[in-house]
């Protein structure tokens, strides 16, 4: 499965960098492998967002908005 | 498809049994001494980015007879066709000698042994003749062009890790030329990576993520710069690192560090590029609200509860 999102990801880049096609901005796409399905869901913004919404709580970078070991692994 | 191949393939030979084809040092004399003939480019426009010959003119296949009446208005005058390798060329040949011109040639496999043979082609100098070359099948797609591999090689992506995800997404964006590529990655390579992170084999066993991966990078892709960063991203560094890039590629595998990469992108305001994948099923979004779209945390505001996440 990671194969298959990478690229999608890669191509996701590509586009972004192209200034070409429609990207996954507000959307949200699942892979079902095994029904062999894609299946694509639309996001709304959501005002009351702690980063992005009208309140912005999360202002900079702290510890505690990430809980738990923070590693930058390979999924 | 055995029926068109044998059509197309009689096609050809009949058309060289009416029409001198001349090879690209004949063509390079013709063209040397200027004048004694026109050249005539038949290609795509898409085609034209990857060099053609100075002072040709354009005929477009689909447009023969309006453009030739035009563009060669003297039927007796010298003519040399050519296109990418010297088939469709070959082949308007015939038909401008059944339209009265009595002096057409066409350039043996076309614009691409003119190049192989170290003649000059002019471009609009965005890429080199080599990138030209390396770039060909993607540079001839209209939605991407000599000006779209020019952006794609002044690219600045930042992969966060490089295993399942960031491995194969790495591979291609290298492969078709993104300039830059920035690899986040504390880990080494453990055989267990083997049977999905693709940019490390089996040799690779014990080394640094970064760095066997930097090696297969510039294997498929001398041309790419690879920056490494052989360390956890963290709230202390996170930022520092994303703003040196345009684009975050998300290839981690915890919700600790997606919800960093989330919030630091939106800080620096880069798109930053979900990936997930578990079990069979995978997933990928573009959260970018500088670009009208929401955050993961407009999805869910706070990390999951680490018990409830699969591994």
């Amino acid at each position: 499965m990671p194969g298959q999102i990478g690229l999608i990801q890669a191509t996701e880049a590509i586009k972004l960098i192209l200034g070409r096609g429609v990207p996954l901005i507000g959307r949200f796409l699942i892979y079902y492998a095994l029904d062999s399905d894609f299946k694509v869901f639309t996001l709304k913004k959501n005002e009351k967002c702690l980063l992005c919404g009208v309140d912005q709580a999360i202002t900079d970078l702290e510890e505690r908005n990430y809980r738990g070991q923070l590693l930058a692994c390979a999924a | 498809m055995g029926m068109h191949d044998q059509t197309l393939q009689e096609m050809i030979e009949q058309a060289r049994f009416w029409v001198q084809e001349i090879a690209v040092g004949e063509a390079y004399r013709l063209f040397k001494v200027g004048g004694q003939a026109t050249f005539v480019d038949m290609r795509e426009p898409e085609e034209l980015s990857l060099g053609y010959i100075k002072g040709s003119v354009f005929i477009r296949g689909d447009e023969l007879e309006m453009q030739a009446r035009h563009l060669l208005p003297d039927k007796g005058a010298p003519v040399v066709l050519y296109c990418g390798s010297g088939i469709r060329s070959l082949l308007t040949a015939q038909t401008l000698k059944e339209m009265g011109y009595s002096d057409v040639r066409t350039l043996a496999g076309g614009i691409e042994a003119w190049k192989a043979a170290g003649y000059e082609v002019v471009t609009n100098g965005l890429l080199t003749l080599e990138q030209l070359t390396h770039y060909s099948r993607q540079v001839i797609l209209r939605e991407i062009g000599v000006e779209g591999q020019r952006k794609l090689l002044d690219a600045k992506v930042l992969l966060v890790g490089a295993g399942g995800l960031g491995s194969p997404a790495a591979m291609y964006l290298a492969a078709s030329g993104v300039g830059t590529l920035g690899i986040v990655d504390f880990d080494r390579v453990d055989k267990t990576n083997l049977n999905r992170q693709i940019l490390h084999g089996y040799g690779d066993v014990g080394k640094l993520k970064v760095e066997s991966a930097e090696e297969s990078v510039n294997r498929l892709n001398p041309e790419v710069k690879v920056v490494t960063f052989k360390e956890k991203l963290l709230p202390q560094n996170a930022l520092a690192i994303i703003r040196e890039f345009d684009i975050v590629l998300d290839g981690s595998d915890n919700f600790p560090t997606k919800y960093l990469l989330n919030d630091a992108s939106f800080l620096a305001g880069k798109p930053y590029i979900f990936g997930a994948a578990v079990r069979f099923e995978g997933q990928a979004s573009v959260f970018y609200p500088k670009g009208g779209g929401p955050c993961l945390r407009c999805m869910m505001p706070t990390p999951p509860p680490e018990e409830l996440v699969p591994t």
